[in-house]
């Protein structure tokens, strides 16, 4: 469903169609019982959203027993501007528990299924996000993109998933996981459509002082203009070690298509690329030990204070964190508490910042060659539901070529690319900074070249496999 | 890396976690493999390199020192408090009564 088609639904039929999804896919967490309203403005359409961006009438739980009554005392600025827009926000997608994760299986409340094949994950963490997308239930969903978490689920399950550059769209009512990193975008059924959502989400806003003032250009013109003549950088180590050969096929495939559309293909190299990944898991748990220290049982969410047997306020700590959070968040906190400690700080926390440094670097030289880069996004198709949960590392590289792209704050999209073993493959574009434009706008073009591919329609009829 | 249990109790502590027996046991290799994985940026020479900021390149953005309308209410933010008493959000002793 896109959002043209959106604008035509009976709400109350439509509120039927997610309560049928619901069942059996488990996408979201908390659903309005009731029809609500559209506002009035360009994006009179109901949707749904990652539950980890704040809303009043709803409650927010990121997924986590921690939050499981939260009801925000406000409302996140994207929230503000999508209902601004006209948008009804009818309910909350589920996701991996504080988006730590790559399958949404860490949900506290019930792992999503993907509905291209039932018995795979759909990606994460904006695992119901994605999943509500491709089952054509939501026009579109808001996601979050700390590692990947847009853009891997967005390929697992055969949709457009963008993260802007950071600073783009205001963090305001994120719940915050890794404040360095994170960043909202769009999950949608085209490319128009997450340039749509874009030109509505994006802009500088004063209660995020990270937030980019830089004027918002008008993405759904932008896109349009035609590709002749860019530069295509095709970084060799994204194709290497880890990635399915299957997946780059696909990949190498879709950059014949650029190859057609008249744009010029450079190989690249970026050596250190594949250190991302690992200064990924220092700086992100550093910051979630940091971030999360907040559930405490005192301000809100879950707590054991009211227990007469716990008598002071270390015990009533501990217990409502060990109670509260789920084993991935236990995990990450400790990283984060071990790689920012005295004694280790050095070795891990500020080196990784200074490994940052040298990729950062080799991207900005990399830039000055070509206009963008392609790259796959995941190195695998969607794995089988239960295939890593008992190997947290194996499920962390996932990220692998994702996690580049939030180190350096870049601006990058999954957009379908094809088909391997009958489950979708994504094409990555990375652009540098503020030039969200452009990997709309080559997004755009590969998906409006293939809209006539015998996959397409494959890809369609197994996204509705689950009816 | 090795990572023993004694160490995982420590972190654990920073971490304001309890965990159980089987928990620890469970968490420590993992924690050893990640930390493993992770350890590959050791062999990186940062000689000469800064550590990296703020990653668009912003300084020193402050809010203008003004006190600008809260539009939630004492009662709307004490409602998500656990527990409270007169107005206040009420916690457990700080210190040990003895």
């Amino acid at each position: 469903m896109n959002i043209k088609e959106a604008k035509q639904v009976d709400l109350t039929k439509w509120l039927e169609d997610v309560v049928h999804a619901q069942e059996k896919l488990n996408i979201v967490v908390n659903l309005e019982d009731k029809t609500g309203k559209l506002g009035v403005g360009d994006l009179e359409v109901p949707c749904l959203i990652k539950d980890n961006i704040v809303t009043k009438e709803l409650p927010t739980t990121c997924s986590s027993k921690i939050l499981e009554n939260f009801i925000s005392p406000y409302e996140a600025t994207v929230v503000k501007k999508l209902k601004d827009a006209g948008v009804w926000i009818a309910g909350k997608n589920n996701m991996d528990e504080f988006a730590f994760g790559t399958s949404t299986e860490n949900s506290a409340f019930k792992p999503t299924l993907n509905p291209v094949d039932i018995n795979r994950v759909p990606g994460g963490s904006s695992g119901g996000s994605a999943a509500a997308v491709a089952a054509g239930i939501t026009p579109f969903s808001l996601g979050s993109d700390t590692g990947g978490s847009i853009r891997q689920p967005a390929a697992f399950c055969g949709v457009v998933g963008m993260k802007p550059t950071y600073g783009r769209v205001s963090r305001y009512g994120l719940v915050a996981m890794a404040s360095s990193l994170d960043q909202i975008g769009p999950l949608t059924t085209t490319v128009e459509d997450a340039a749509k959502i874009m030109e509505v989400i994006s802009g500088e806003d004063k209660n995020d002082s990270t937030s980019l003032s830089e004027p918002v250009p008008k993405f759904t013109e932008e896109i349009k203009k035609d590709i002749k003549g860019l530069k295509l950088g095709v970084p060799k180590e994204y194709f290497g070690e880890g990635v399915d050969p299957k997946v780059s096929q696909k990949v190498q495939e879709a950059i014949e298509e650029y190859k057609k559309l008249g744009a010029e293909i450079v190989e690249v190299s970026l050596p250190n690329s594949k250190h991302a990944l690992a200064t990924y898991y220092i700086i992100q748990p550093a910051e979630v030990s940091a971030n999360l220290a907040r559930y405490d049982g005192v301000k809100y969410g879950f707590s054991t204070g009211t227990d007469e047997k716990i008598e002071n306020l270390i015990e009533m700590y501990k217990t409502t964190r060990s109670r509260g959070f789920g084993s991935e968040a236990k995990r990450r906190i400790m990283l984060g508490a071990y790689v920012t400690s005295a004694g280790f700080r050095d070795a891990y926390y500020d080196r990784a910042r200074k490994v940052v440094m040298i990729i950062k670097e080799e991207f900005d030289q990399v830039f000055e060659e070509v206009d963008a880069l392609i790259t796959p996004t995941t190195p695998t198709i969607a794995f089988k539901i239960g295939e890593k949960i008992n190997d947290p590392l194996s499920m962390y590289l996932s990220d692998l070529l994702t996690a580049p792209a939030n180190m350096v704050g870049l601006p990058a999209i999954s957009v379908p690319c094809g088909l391997a073993d009958g489950l979708p493959v994504g094409l990555q574009v990375m652009a540098p900074q503020l030039k969200d434009d452009l990997v709309l706008r080559l997004a755009y073009h590969l998906e409006q070249a293939t809209l006539n591919a015998s996959w397409r329609e494959e890809l369609k009829n197994k996204q509705q496999s689950w009816k | 890396m090795e990572f023993n249990e004694k160490e995982i109790a420590w972190v654990a502590d920073l971490s304001k976690l309890e965990l159980s027996e089987s928990e620890i046991s469970e968490l420590t290799p993992q924690l050893e493999k990640i930390l493993g994985y992770v350890g590959e940026l050791q062999g990186i020479d940062i000689s000469n390199v800064d550590p990296v900021g703020q990653i668009t390149g912003l300084e020193n953005r402050l809010a203008k020192d003004e006190v600008c309308d809260c539009k939630i209410s004492r009662e709307e933010l004490l409602n998500n408090a656990p527990a409270q008493e007169n107005g206040y959000v009420k916690v457990k002793s700080v210190f040990d009564r003895d």
